[in-house]
């Protein structure tokens, strides 16, 4: 198992936009006292959803304050960036922090986003998909150009090098079959949300597994992350009762940024993003709370033998081992630290723990995995 | 450097010496049964290893456990297919796609034919109209499976038959999405048996209902596995089945009528072939029928039992045949034939030939052949786009050719068909279309001389009480009294 947090710097009323990032930090280094195997950041603009509109600076101040733990973003909006400046970028962390770098790429969902930064929110999906490429090829390669619709340049030799080789380990978060498809074909592994039923999710990882297999690579040897919120306290219902509320608001802080219905149900490549919508109506969620209670009716929720057996179902369900945990529910420090503690305490050591000792430098995952026998048959 | 992919984060996997391994899952009452310890490999024919799980004890004892839908109420049920169905419409979801990429590299099928195929159960699990009233005409009313509906003297309410273990073809992928519905929707506990040509489609449909709520009724009353013909197990589930609905040919419907319990209800849909007549006159437009006729051969590759395998043509052949040969060429583009095996290359090659010798006019390409011959000389069909011309004198004179074994008949023109229909139907023909609809299955239709639905529920009537009267009688009815008084011819007319 490899647990990570989630630092969403969610700035509730209650905090200054200051301690939003202080508490940030506080919990990145709580987490790796804890033995937690990294953190992750995600990006967002203009709203109180989160604070962080860079996700990959908010990762180089993690890792400049940490020893150990790796920092993850979920994620970098690819359409945001020039690709080049984001292999720049993101080499320098990674030599920066020796290696530590994980870099995961959406394709955002904020209408906002899209108007004031200028791009076109209806080829996010293609621009998502060929900066990745692009990264890839600048850092494997002395130099690269490039010549698509979608941009093209000559002859750049991206610097630094990257300190992990060939590269850092490269995440999508996806959840269309389009996105899952394109991580497969590359053998990228995708970060998923939580999401209930669980069944739902493991259609996402078989079709991965054909995809990956159809492509040459072995899905036994990729992998995933979920992202789930993530609760410890005595009882199922009163930790629910700690977050549900908070975590609401912050799910409805993110729908007022987020792509209406209606851009969602005539985007063409946003059809995913409309079906979810479509199947929460149909499955008789009428409010963000209805949608939130169903996702910690599956989440790792509860008392901490709730949480163990909760976890173990979805590694069961979908055969992942990697979850990032939302510990910021209650959006009260002592709290979140509080269950931070407990699960690392109390549930972690019943579900085969894979830690890192503090001070210790974990090879990256791609030199392990190049080292490792695929078999053909599966 | 051109906008090609590069550099993937994981190690390739060696070439391949091994066929690839595929697991098909079972699907019990809401819960996926993964490969997972004592196994089975499906026998079948393309390169991949298809792995299944064992049917064990345990397995058929859960399934044989008393569960329907009768306290669900229809709209629940309906409401529950369409909000699966929603799944199925939207391309990005991952089932589907799944399903696409299996249909096509596992069962064979084109790309097209396998998209085609999600839109159909997209659209069949979708179609909540159509479902309220292919209930409501084949069982007089759809509120019949939730409440007593008033029938003359009578309340009549139809309630499930139990368990329905369905018997899958593996040639037509609609049908599991057929079965599964007439079963669900009449409340059975539905089992179906994957065929082992084709463990995809019943298997992802069935997964679907989980991906939308493994916990919901419709969920819990439906299971999806395969077991090979001599298991005893299987043998065992058809003989508890209170009902068996079984696909096939005759040695499939002879197995099933053997193997099922005497009070079981046997639903049979075996082996039938269908055809076209076309009249092609000065003033037809003979590219437009020959269109449709394409449409009937191509679709499902001739494999359904609505699809046409001859074409009687009264009037101008040698322009309909012109026709028909650019059609089929157009289908092969926009509808590619699924993987045909050496086996079925061979044995349209041999027909082919033997026609050349016979002096037939044999029109041929890649992927379709035409072959004009007198009716009596078509006695082998190798299937695979393979359509045979005969000429007819007069429309009526098809009479001679169709039977009991004869399905569907496509028409042109349309507005011939009534001349037709009685000496079709009393030669036992069972459905007659206009040229191009075969495979439509309009509402109302009948499927092999039968209303389905009425076959999967077990009907229940609730007669007045004495105090009604019956029309034509003006007192209340004492049995014993019309004995008596031999009043029976008087009173009960």
């Amino acid at each position: 198992m490899r647990w990570g947090c989630a630092l969403t710097t969610y700035h509730p009323a209650s905090w200054s936009h200051q301690e939003v990032f202080a508490r940030s930090l506080e919990f990145a280094r709580v987490a790796e006292a804890l033995g937690f195997a990294d953190v992750w950041l995600f990006e967002h603009h203009f709203t109180e959803y989160g604070l962080c509109p860079n996700a990959l600076m908010m990762a180089a101040y993690i890792l400049g304050h940490t020893q150990r733990i790796r920092a993850g973003t979920a994620v970098i909006v690819a359409p945001f960036e020039h690709p080049i400046r984001l292999a720049e970028q993101i080499a320098m962390v990674d030599q920066l922090s020796n290696g530590r770098m994980m870099p995961g790429f959406g394709r955002g969902v904020f209408a906002k986003d899209f108007e004031t930064f200028g791009v076109d929110s209806t080829r996010s999906h293609a621009m998502m998909r060929e900066w990745i490429d692009i990264q890839i090829a600048a850092w494997t390669h002395e130099s690269v150009s490039w010549k698509s619709d979608l941009i093209q340049f000559e002859d750049v030799s991206v610097k630094p090098e990257t300190f992990s080789k060939p590269y850092p380990p490269i995440y999508v978060v996806a959840e269309s079959g389009s996105t899952i498809e394109f991580a497969a074909s590359r053998g990228i592994p995708v970060i998923m949300i939580i999401r209930k039923p669980l069944d739902r999710m493991r259609a996402s990882i078989e079709l991965y597994a054909d995809v990956a297999i159809s492509h040459g690579h072995d899905p036994s040897r990729i992998r995933h992350a979920i992202a789930t919120p993530t609760h410890v306290a005595d009882t199922h219902e009163s930790a629910v009762a700690e977050i549900v509320d908070s975590v609401t608001e912050w799910h409805e802080a993110g729908g007022r940024s987020a792509f209406t219905t209606e851009q969602l149900r005539t985007l063409p490549n946003y059809r995913f993003q409309w079906s979810q919508f479509q199947d929460a109506i149909l499955g008789g969620a009428r409010s963000a709370r209805d949608i939130v209670k169903q996702a910690l009716s599956v989440a790792p929720v509860g008392s901490p033998q709730e949480c163990i057996a909760k976890i173990e179902e979805l590694r069961e369900v979908t055969g992942v081992d990697h979850f990032i945990l939302g510990f910021e529910g209650s959006k009260q420090r002592e709290n979140i630290i509080a269950s931070m503690t407990r699960f690392a305490e109390e549930v972690a050591p019943k579900l085969e723990v894979e830690t890192e000792p503090p001070g210790s430098v974990r090879r990256p995952a791609h030199e392990q995995q190049q080292q490792l026998t695929v078999n053909a048959a599966r | 450097m051109t906008a090609e992919p590069v550099v993937e984060n994981s190690p390739r996997g060696a070439p391949a010496s091994a066929p690839r391994r595929i697991d098909i899952p079972f699907v019990i009452r809401g819960r996926c049964v993964k490969v997972d310890g004592a196994t089975r490999d499906l026998p079948h024919a393309g390169a991949s290893r298809l792995v299944t799980p064992r049917l064990t004890r345990e397995i058929a004892t859960e399934l044989l456990e008393e569960h329907s839908l009768v306290d669900v109420r229809l709209q629940e049920i309906v409401g529950f297919v369409r909000r699966v169905g929603v799944q199925w419409a939207n391309d990005e979801y991952a089932r589907r796609r799944l399903y696409i990429r299996q249909l096509r590299d596992v069962v064979g099928f084109s790309e097209q034919m396998a998209v085609a195929e999600a839109d159909l159960i997209a659209s069949a699990l979708m179609g909540m109209q159509r479902l309220y009233d292919t209930l409501e005409v084949e069982l007089g009313s759809h509120r019949i499976l939730d409440e007593w509906v008033p029938r003359g003297e009578c309340e009549v309410r139809a309630y499930p038959r139990g368990l329905f273990v369905h018997l899958l073809p593996g040639n037509v992928p609609l049908a599991a999405v057929i079965s599964l519905l007439r079963s669900l929707l009449t409340k059975n506990a539905t089992v179906l048996k994957v065929p082992a040509r084709d463990p995809v489609t019943a298997t992802s449909l069935a997964l679907s209902f989980l991906d939308a709520d493994p916990s919901h009724p419709v969920s819990r009353a439906l299971s999806v596995l395969y077991w090979p013909n001599d298991d005893p197990l299987g043998a065992e589930l058809v003989a508890s089945a209170n009902g068996v609905c079984v696909w096939g040919g005759h040695e499939a419907l002879g197995w099933a009528q053997r193997t099922a319990g005497t009070e079981a209800e046997i639903v049979r849909f075996g082996p039938k072939q269908s055809l076209s007549v076309v009249e092609i006159g000065a003033a037809d437009d003979a590219a437009r029928v020959a269109r449709g006729v394409a449409h009937d051969v191509c679709m499902y590759d001739q494999q359904a039992c609505f699809s046409t395998s001859r074409v009687f043509v009264v009037g101008d052949r040698e322009r309909f045949v012109e026709r028909l040969a650019e059609e089929l060429q157009h289908y092969d583009r926009i509808l590619p034939p699924g993987r045909r095996d050496l086996d079925d290359e061979a044995h349209v090659s041999g027909v082919r030939l033997h026609h050349d010798v016979m002096g037939s006019a044999v029109r041929k390409a890649d992927n379709w052949t035409i072959i004009e011959c007198g009716p009596e000389d078509a006695d082998v069909h190798p299937g695979a786009r393979t359509v045979f011309v005969h000429p007819l004198r007069a429309l009526r004179d098809l009479e001679r050719w169709v039977d009991a074994t004869t399905q569907t008949v496509a028409v042109h023109p349309w507005e011939r068909s009534a001349e037709v229909r009685d000496l079709l139907a009393r030669r036992g023909v069972s459905r007659i279309v206009e040229t191009g609809l075969s495979g439509i299955l309009r509402v109302g239709s009948v499927h092999d001389g039968v209303d389905p639905a009425t076959r999967f529920v077990r009907l229940v009537a609730v007669e007045a009480g004495s105090a009604r009267h019956s029309k034509g009688m003006a007192i209340p009815i004492d049995t014993t009294e019309m004995v008596e008084d031999r009043q029976f011819r008087d009173l009960i007319l």
